[in-house]
């Protein structure tokens, strides 16, 4: 299913397959189109021998119903231009297909085999087209191998004959035994043998890797959806870390092989000893560079509860060393009496993720005064 | 138009002998049928498009014999034609 063929290729065409110069072959396409045209105008109708018959068609009026609607509307009487192919240009076409004959059915054939049939046909034909000339299939694939399939006469020579004919000539039906049992061996879908008349070797060829990709085709999706079952279990650790202390994830980015559930007990451990900070001083490596002004400040001031807009920052007190398993509202705690003030350390250190903060992160801390 | 009427007027316009205008005639269609094979459609500007079509396979019944028969899947050749030639004739 290629590409769209233009006048002048066509001449070329022509002109090489019968001799004449391309100017020539190009006029004489220009001629044979407008003597149609011409023919069909004084005519209605044009007989080409080899070629075809151009016909004017009247077609009466009928009902039918709009596809876009749904109404009922009223096809009114027009015309229209037919082409009948000639025998020759048909046999010529049908080249690819030329080796199938029409054969009696028996009564026991149903719809569904056909089925099975026209799909393998449709797959091969798209592999199948730009192919050179196929050879005949071997008469020996006539025999039903399969007990379940239903009982087919041997094909009927016909008394029409074909142009590439050598040796009786098998039909598509005569392969159809063979059809319920590749579908249940799950053998290769594109190599169908009903209709194309390739060799058995090639249909084995094809078959190991058809399964094998099919294999390959199974596994990605379930490999894709594993992956993301792992990122989202990932993530969703470090999520909850957010409650014991978010330095866990913090510690994921600098040490990425770490896994997730060794680091949860240490968060927890942390969570234990916050309250006692010289545990974790001892832990990390950055240890706590806390100003003596911190803690006059939680001492001396004593802001429990956020007085909720009573409240004003005036200038920054200090800073904090984050440490291992610490959170915002920690410090909040620490050195103002309770988690509310975390929302001023987020905003005065300007934190555009305050749940990601790294061992050692320096943390200014803004002198808050209450408002009255 | 019968045959040779067509094969007299292409001729004229093109200043070939008759019998040359037939073998050329048989070319033309060999040419436009190994374009078919390979999927191609044929667009004559002007006129219209040659196209390739797959026939799935029927079941049919022979009203003399009244037997089922299987047609086997075929490839024929369409036409459409353009908008201006159905201007010009319709």
């Amino acid at each position: 299913m290629n590409r769209k063929l233009l006048l002048p290729e066509l001449a070329a065409m022509l002109s090489e397959s019968s001799g004449i110069s391309k100017h020539r072959a190009e006029v004489f396409i220009r001629s044979f189109f407008n003597t149609i045209e011409t023919g069909l105008q004084e005519d209605k109708l044009v007989k080409i021998k080899g070629f075809g018959t151009f016909k004017i068609i009247s077609v009466s009026s009928r009902e039918s119903v709009s596809v876009s609607t749904g109404e009922r509307i009223t096809l009114d009487e027009h015309r229209k231009i037919s082409f009948t192919p000639d025998s020759m240009l048909k046999e010529l076409v049908n080249k690819p297909f030329s080796q199938f004959q029409t054969i009696v059915l028996d009564d026991d054939v149903t719809e569904s085999v056909l089925e099975e049939v026209e799909q393998r046909v449709e797959k091969e034909l798209a592999t199948m087209l730009p192919e050179v000339e196929p050879e005949p299939m071997p008469e020996a694939q006539a025999s039903p191998a399969d007990p379940k399939s239903p009982e087919i006469p041997e094909p009927t020579n016909t008394p029409e004959p074909s142009i590439s004919q050598e040796e009786p000539v098998p039909t598509p039906l005569a392969a159809l035994p063979t059809v319920p049992q590749q579908t249940e061996e799950k053998a290769d879908t594109e190599s169908a043998p009903t209709t194309l008349p390739k060799e058995d070797s090639t249909e084995n060829n094809n078959t190991p890797d058809e399964v094998e990709e099919t294999r390959r085709s199974i596994w990605k999706p379930i490999l894709l959806i594993l992956a993301g079952l792992l990122l989202f279990a990932l993530g969703y650790m470090c999520g909850v870390k957010d409650i014991f202390g978010i330095t866990s994830c913090s510690e994921n980015a600098p040490t990425k092989n770490t896994p997730a559930t060794p680091v949860l007990p240490d968060s927890l451990a942390a969570d234990s000893l916050s309250a006692d900070s010289t545990a974790n001083v001892a832990d990390s490596a950055a240890t706590e560079a806390v100003t003596t002004e911190g803690y006059a400040q939680s001492t001396a001031e004593a802001l429990p509860k956020h007085p909720d807009g009573n409240v004003r920052v005036n200038g920054q007190m200090g800073t904090h060393a984050v440490a291992k398993g610490e959170s915002i509202a920690q410090i909040a705690v620490r050195y103002y009496g309770s988690k509310d003030y975390a929302r001023h350390i987020i905003a005065f250190n300007e934190l555009s993720n305050p749940d990601i903060l790294i061992i050692g992160q320096q943390i200014k801390l803004p002198r808050i005064e209450v408002v009255k | 138009m019968t045959n040779k009427d067509f094969i007299n007027s292409v001729a004229s316009l093109t200043g070939m002998k008759k019998n040359e205008v037939q073998r050329i005639v048989e070319r033309f269609t060999a040419c436009l049928a190994e374009n078919m094979e390979d999927g191609d459609t044929a667009n004559i500007q002007g006129f219209g498009i040659f196209e390739m079509r797959k026939k799935k396979e029927r079941i049919v019944v022979n009203p003399t014999t009244k037997k089922r028969q299987l047609v086997p899947p075929k490839l024929s050749i369409s036409f459409k034609p353009s908008a201006t030639l159905k201007e010009h004739t319709l």
